[in-house]
């Protein structure tokens, strides 16, 4: 078959320009071509991303300039063929052939190649042909092609196929004005080229190709490549794994370690913000607890997360564009594959470790959707940071007197690994049982290692905080007013009149005073008046619909050891995990300012009896908190990152399914351990 | 004759058939397995799965299983070309 020649459309459709509309070019290309590079560079800054209707996969936007003229550029996701196997792969065929609803057709297509590895790129070209579009075709990373030896004939290719052939070098800024300058021309001129018929076989499409290339590409092999002999170092058995594992170290730490203080920093900043914003409403009891306890807090809830995220993506976004990202792929990929993930789910379900916020939306690389979805479903059962303030005081309280520091020291390992050692078995069901449909093979291509361009990495690092606090931090400041509500009506003033009273008549008898001189004593007293408030807060607590509810709820939580006040700490952690241990502070008079390492918290907890007598925290019980707080999902910032990476419904199942897993691991944990002891 | 997961390391051969059939073919197709495409493993994963090979002068990753479906025959070592695949 010989390659098709020239032919000017017969009767062009009336231009898009001449109806008003402004003209919508299609960017469609495989994976790794550089296609978010050119797509920067071309719209510079006028882009905005969404996400297709019912898809996870992203819709990028942008508007190209040019002399005057303005085009709009459609980025649709990288792919191998048209032929589809996922629904997100569908889409660019949905697209370009004007099926899809909420996305106009493209008048015209950006076919980006990757000029070293033109046979495979232009197997997509010979599909994207077939939708009659007009096409460009713009051979990117040229500057590779050429170090590799290289020589493209632009001109004969172009004359060869009769559309234009262009080629550019985005991470550098090359060939970017021709492009726009064929862009505008194809407007005027509409040249196509006649495709291959549509059943044509792939087999008879690379060998059209192999023609056509003949002559086309020349090779001056040059010195053998360098990054070859870097790469078998790197997937070497012993030098790559140890290579891996400092990298994932080093990303682990930054996100764990170097983000605290930034985060105890916006702690600080949005606890002084509140204050003053008290102080100013101390007037208006309700609207200073709703400003200062309220929105304050919901957005500081919000912004403690951009320091994880911004770390965490600028280093995915580092590791993608080097090429690296693949081989951590390839080397984990057996660890994973058996419960229906890949390799590429380890980067996400590390940073889950730190926090499942970040770990989530890490979880969009994963180009596979059920894979991608599994993946977020099973992060937030991984240990996350903020359940270890919980670990350390009831560790510290119930089993470091007793056990000894070792003991101490394995058994939060334990808590750590329970979670990942839940997770698989759930990857597992939830791939088999829960997604029908197709997996995408596991089909990787190991790109060659370049030099990544830092404004492109730090680009897509802006974009996903960006992202993050419009999107997913809208429903978590949702969220965090309601629990704020739950938490503080409905607020009965008899509460605060019957505790003053009780304490009145409490230092009357001990200290032998008349109540007038009691009630001085009480105002006077810093310790007393501190104690008060306390007491008042927890009175409060109890009265509220939180603390309702929590009773309400906890014949459900018998079956695993918990008190009220137990049961009430854990629901009303799930604005934020840490929450439990200021909101046992509260409900054992000790106000909600203390942490896990509070000595009066432990003593409280220590001696907290039942009605009966019993002891409250016997180390069957501990254990059922310790595991209950280790699956369950109490994290309203999880909820709210799923329900806008995948969807409402995942995010609750995710936590009816966490939820029950946790309630039946803490149920097993008491039984069983009150059995043994 | 053997499946390209048999293969070993750095040996160039020539893809014989695909196993029909399966639902992964057709993605491999469109990568460019065909027969009569050379193919060159070049690594294997440290943990055995996958295995990165070379064809139409690119890298990809497979998993074992699926490397499975496809057939090759090693080029004889005498005959053996160095250059692009």
């Amino acid at each position: 078959m010989s390659p098709a020649t020239h032919e000017q459309a017969a009767s062009a459709d009336p231009w898009p320009a001449s109806t008003g509309r402004r003209p919508m070019f299609a960017l469609v290309g495989n994976p790794n071509t550089g296609k978010s590079s050119l797509f920067n560079r071309l719209t510079g800054s006028w882009q905005r991303v969404g996400n297709f209707p019912g898809l996870t996969v992203e819709k990028r936007l942008g508007q190209v300039h040019h002399q005057g003229q303005t085009i709009d550029l459609l980025d649709l996701p990288g792919l191998y063929t048209l032929d589809a196997i996922s629904a997100d792969e569908w889409i660019v065929h949905h697209v370009l052939h004007g099926q899809a609803r909420h996305t106009p057709r493209p008048d015209a297509i950006l076919c980006v190649l990757e000029a070293g590895n033109l046979k495979r790129n232009l197997f997509l070209v010979t599909e994207v042909a077939q939708t009659g579009l007009p096409l460009i075709l713009v051979l990117n990373m040229a500057d590779e092609a050429l170090q590799k030896g290289m020589i493209i004939d632009h001109q004969a290719l172009a004359r060869r196929l009769g559309v234009p052939v262009l080629a550019t070098a985005a991470t550098r800024n090359q060939g970017i004005g021709e492009l726009k300058q064929a862009m505008v021309q194809l407007l005027k001129d509409v040249p196509t080229f006649k495709p291959l018929p549509a059943g044509t076989s792939a087999e008879d499409r690379y060998r059209w190709i192999e023609q056509l290339l003949q002559d086309v590409v020349t090779h001056h092999p040059r010195r053998p490549a360098r990054r070859e002999s870097i790469d078998t170092l790197l997937t070497h058995r012993v030098f790559g794994l140890g290579v891996f594992v400092g990298l994932m170290y080093v990303v682990f730490t930054a996100i764990y370690t170097l983000a605290g203080p930034l985060m105890d920093g916006i702690d600080l900043l949005f606890a002084l913000l509140g204050q003053w914003a008290g102080a100013r409403l101390a007037a208006m009891p309700i609207l200073q607890s709703l400003v200062s306890d309220g929105i304050i807090s919901g957005v500081g809830g919000v912004v403690i997360f951009l320091p994880q995220i911004l770390i965490l993506f600028f280093f995915i976004a580092l590791l993608e564009d080097t090429g690296y990202m693949s081989r951590a792929a390839f080397l984990m990929d057996r660890l994973f594959s058996w419960c229906g993930l890949s390799g590429k789910s380890f980067v996400p379900l590390l940073s889950s470790y730190a926090c499942a916020i970040p770990g989530i939306m890490a979880a969009r690389t994963i180009e596979d959707p059920k894979g991608r979805l599994t993946t977020m479903l099973i992060a937030p059962l991984m240990s996350c940071s903020a359940r270890l303030p919980v670990y350390v005081l009831l560790i510290g309280a119930f089993i470091e007197p007793h056990h000894g520091p070792w003991m101490a020291g394995l058994c939060l390992l334990a808590m750590h690994f329970l979670g990942l050692l839940v997770a698989m078995p759930c990857a597992w069901v939830i791939n088999r049982v829960l997604l029908r449909g197709k997996a995408t093979p596991f089909l990787l291509e190991l790109p060659p290692y370049r030099l990544p361009a830092m404004r492109d990495v730090l680009w897509r690092m802006y974009e996903r905080g960006r992202e993050f606090v419009l999107r997913a931090g809208t429903i978590i400041f949702a969220l965090s007013i309601i629990i704020w509500a739950m938490c503080y009506f409905p607020r009965p003033a008899a509460v605060e009149e019957d505790i003053t009273r009780q304490a009145i008549a409490h230092v009357m008898a001990e200290r032998m005073m008349a109540e007038p001189d009691a009630r001085q004593w009480i105002e006077e007293d810093p310790d007393a008046q501190a104690q008060l408030e306390h007491e008042v807060g927890r009175a409060y607590l109890e009265q509220s619909y939180m603390g309702t509810l929590g009773k309400a709820v906890q014949p459900v939580f018998a079956p695993a050891g918990f008190d009220w006040k137990i049961t009430v700490s854990v629901l009303a952690s799930f604005p934020a995990r840490e929450v439990l241990i200021s909101t046992m502070g509260i409900l054992y008079d000790l106000g909600g300012e203390v942490d896990q390492d509070n000595p009066g918290l432990m003593a409280h907890m220590r001696s907290a009896t039942h009605p009966d007598g019993r002891p409250v925290y016997t180390l069957p019980v501990v254990a059922a908190i310790m595991v209950f707080f280790a699956l369950c999902m109490q994290c309203a910032s999880t909820v709210a990152i799923l329900a806008r990476e995948a969807h409402w419904k995942w995010a609750v199942f995710a936590f009816v399914y966490m939820t029950t897993l946790a309630w039946l691991g803490a149920v097993v944990s008491y039984q069983l351990g009150s059995l043994m002891t | 004759m053997m499946r390209l997961d048999q293969m070993p390391l750095h040996r160039p051969g020539v893809v014989t058939r695909l196993a029909t059939g399966s639902d992964i073919v057709r993605r491999l197709m469109a990568m460019g397995f065909f027969p009569g495409v050379s193919v060159t493993v070049t690594k294997r994963a440290p943990l055995g799965d996958p295995i990165a090979l070379k064809l139409h002068g690119y890298e990809l990753s497979l998993r074992r299983c699926d490397a499975a479906t496809i057939h090759v025959t090693l080029q004889p070592e005498a005959d053996h070309v160095p250059g692009h695949a």
